[in-house]
């Protein structure tokens, strides 16, 4: 299948993406610049993590405005796969495509360390490669990864199972000391309705070779690529 | 002939009520632990000038609320208000 891996000004995951999609898992990939209007011929597009626009105004409140957008808005409405991770995730709510907010982390703090998350829902295009409850460990890297919606946005994404990871013990518990940046319940990714588009804090483009330091992020493309 | 001018424009974007504001909360912080112990809140929102070239207050303040729900705010979290001078 053919990976879309978008660059915008400031993103710099965005070769992570393509080595993993690639390289690892011996998919076709590309990038599309942020100005290009067709993503014709793709199956899975990838906003990947960065800075893009600097994070000026907002995280993703720029970059949403990017010609190359309005085709990702298109294609999600299509029921086409799309993947935001970390600054990708931010550009997906800010979009509309997700629900929500990312805020500034709780502590202020630029976060770029190892966490555990819990996958909540295995039954999703995404995460059909992992067990539920599984336990993974992914890093995280951000200032604003603090997950905020309104009670009846959160009570609609609970009852309908579109919490996907939650940051958990290493053992599956799901605790506030865990809880890296403040995200309400624990939450670090999240699916639409529709079950094709998907944001996550974590990245698992950085853990899908042991010789990086580990592979539990590897199943997410296992399970993109397994689905189409 | 008359001179279109650029008229001005202050937009104010701050956090609705709720939403935890952990910067304007170390900032308060800070102050009282300055010696400023009468500082009971503080909550830090953004300031926009904007330069606008139109002659119509009426037009620039629909243009402006547009400009605030597509881009100036997200209005998940936060509120508005734009003043014209």
């Amino acid at each position: 299948m053919r990976f879309g891996i978008i660059v915008f000004p400031g993103s710099n995951c965005d070769h992570d993406c393509y080595h993993a999609a690639k390289h690892v898992m011996g998919q076709e990939a590309e990038y599309i610049w942020h100005k290009d209007t067709s993503l014709k011929g793709f199956d899975c597009i990838v906003l990947p993590g960065g800075f893009s626009y600097g994070d000026y105004l907002r995280t993703g409140a720029i970059a949403r405005f990017s010609p190359v957008m309005n085709e990702v808005i298109h294609f999600a409405n299509k029921g086409g796969c799309v993947i935001g991770i970390c600054n990708g995730f931010q550009i997906l709510t800010e979009a509309g495509l997700l629900p929500g907010v990312l805020m500034r982390n709780r502590s202020l703090k630029f976060i770029c360390r190892n966490v555990y998350v819990r996958v909540e829902n295995n039954q999703t295009m995404f995460t059909n490669a992992y067990q539920k409850n599984q336990i993974l460990n992914i890093p995280i890297a951000h200032a604003d990864g603090n997950y905020f919606a309104d009670k009846d946005t959160i009570k609609r994404l609970e009852d309908n199972n579109q919490i996907i990871f939650r940051y958990s013990t290493q053992g599956g518990r799901i605790t506030e000391d865990v809880n890296p940046n403040g995200s309400v319940n624990n939450i670090a990714a999240i699916i639409n309705e529709k079950g094709n588009v998907f944001g996550a804090m974590p990245h698992p483009e950085r853990v899908c070779e042991s010789i990086l330091g580990g592979e539990d992020g590897r199943g997410i493309f296992e399970g993109i690529i397994k689905r189409q | 002939m008359k001179d279109r001018g650029v008229m001005k424009a202050k937009v104010f974007v701050t956090l609705k009520k709720g939403v935890l504001d952990p910067q304007g909360k170390a900032v308060g912080e800070a102050l009282a632990s300055m010696g400023y112990s009468e500082v009971k809140g503080l909550r830090i929102g953004k300031f926009i000038e904007v330069e606008l070239d139109t002659s119509s207050k009426e037009d620039a303040g629909k243009r402006l609320k547009e400009m605030c729900e597509k881009l100036l705010a997200n209005t998940v979290v936060e509120d508005y208000r734009v003043e014209i001078e």
